[in-house]
């Protein structure tokens, strides 16, 4: 059973939705959420891209690609092409179904005016750091 | 936040401020919507290269389907069994290549949408894009069935059935940029130069020929939005989503 709210009242669906999602331990950090955001929408991404994606190190990268892997939510293989041996990432049918999920908090979240669209050039938001 | 040593220097102070997202961010609407607007900003560089190599791919086959078989026709009047084999076989791989750049710039645009709009706060308009590539496919089909009748009504039915892709391009490229790009803008003018002079002249002169000369242009627009596409995609990592 999950804890309810402040006051004895459920938190909306969306926020719970959302609360579910990050209760999953891959998915509390934003680096794979960004990754998994990614990988949803598109049939896969190279090792490169990725790196060119998220501003980490290729330490740091694969920590979060084995992080993803571990929990079933992507894949890794390396193909080969012109230029030579390539990683590509891809998203799992279970990755799918948390990307879908994590869509639609998006949306509700949206229509409920609990993200607000970021103003052009306003430094309130920026992430702090 | 994550140091970037590099992409700052590369592609100026909005990739630093913009992106990636907070490493120490609690997880939460918050840190949701800024992976979200970091995703899509990189999806706009990725969406910028596929239409490059989508104007890239096209010009080549326009210069397939409306230069070559007169090129081909002009040093062989008449073309061995082989010969044959290999001239259709090419042009089976053109068209081919131009369906796999089309499904694959157009996938991406509207893979997009969905979280663009979650952003936006615009209602979906899904059943709009379905309908476009409904129609985008069925005339598709049409200008190839057209083509090949090569007759003057025929000819002249091409180019409003033309005249319908480009506007569904357009429509296209408004949906995946926040912005219409230069290269955008030079591609449809000049597609829209082609079937406009094509039309126009076969109508005042009834000679075909200028009807394939008036689609140079278009060959020739494409490959510059393509080259200009390419080249400046990285840019794209330093714009705003429009978001």
């Amino acid at each position: 059973m999950r804890p309810e709210s402040e006051g004895g009242r459920s938190p909306p669906a969306d926020l719970k939705g959302l609360g579910d999602f990050f209760l999953q331990e891959p998915l509390r950090h934003s680096v794979r959420v960004l990754i998994l955001l990614s990988l949803g929408m598109n049939p896969h991404l190279g090792f490169t891209d990725l790196l060119e994606l998220t501003g980490v190190s290729k330490g740091s990268l694969s920590h979060h690609l084995d992080a993803l892997r571990a929990a079933g939510l992507a894949t890794t293989r390396t193909v080969f092409t012109l230029a030579g041996p390539r990683v590509r990432a891809e998203i799992t049918p279970r990755g799918r179904t948390v990307f879908e999920g994590l869509t639609r908090s998006l949306v509700q979240l949206s229509a409920r005016g609990n993200v607000r669209p970021p103003a052009e050039g306003s430094a309130s938001e920026l992430p702090p750091g | 936040m994550a140091e970037m040593p590099g992409d700052e220097a590369r592609f100026g102070p909005a990739v630093r401020r913009r992106g990636p997202t907070e490493e120490g961010e609690l997880p939460g609407p918050e840190m949701l919507s800024h992976a979200a607007e970091r995703a899509l900003v990189f999806q706009n560089f990725l969406i910028r290269r596929a239409w490059g190599v989508y104007y890239a791919i096209w010009s080549a086959a326009l210069v397939t389907f409306l230069v070559f078989p007169a090129l081909v026709a002009a040093a062989y009047p008449t073309l061995s069994p082989p010969g044959e084999a290999a001239y259709y076989g090419l042009i089976l791989l053109v068209v081919l290549l131009s369906v796999w750049a089309t499904s694959w710039a157009f996938g991406q645009t509207f893979r997009a949408l969905r979280l663009r709009r979650a952003l936006r706060h615009e209602s979906s308009r899904h059943w709009h894009l379905y309908l476009f590539l409904a129609v985008g496919v069925g005339l598709f089909a049409l200008v190839f069935l057209v083509a090949t009748l090569n007759s003057f009504a025929g000819l002249l039915f091409l180019d409003a059935c033309l005249g319908v892709v480009n506007l569904w391009i357009l429509l296209s490229v408004r949906d995946a940029f926040p912005r219409v790009p230069p290269e955008g803008s030079v591609a449809i003018g000049t597609y829209a130069v082609s079937i406009v002079g094509s039309a126009t002249a076969l109508v005042l002169t009834g000679n075909q020929s200028w009807f394939g000369g008036f689609w140079l242009v278009a060959i020739v627009g494409w490959a510059f939005a393509a080259l200009y596409a390419l080249y400046h995609a990285p840019e794209e990592m330093t714009r705003e989503t429009g978001v």
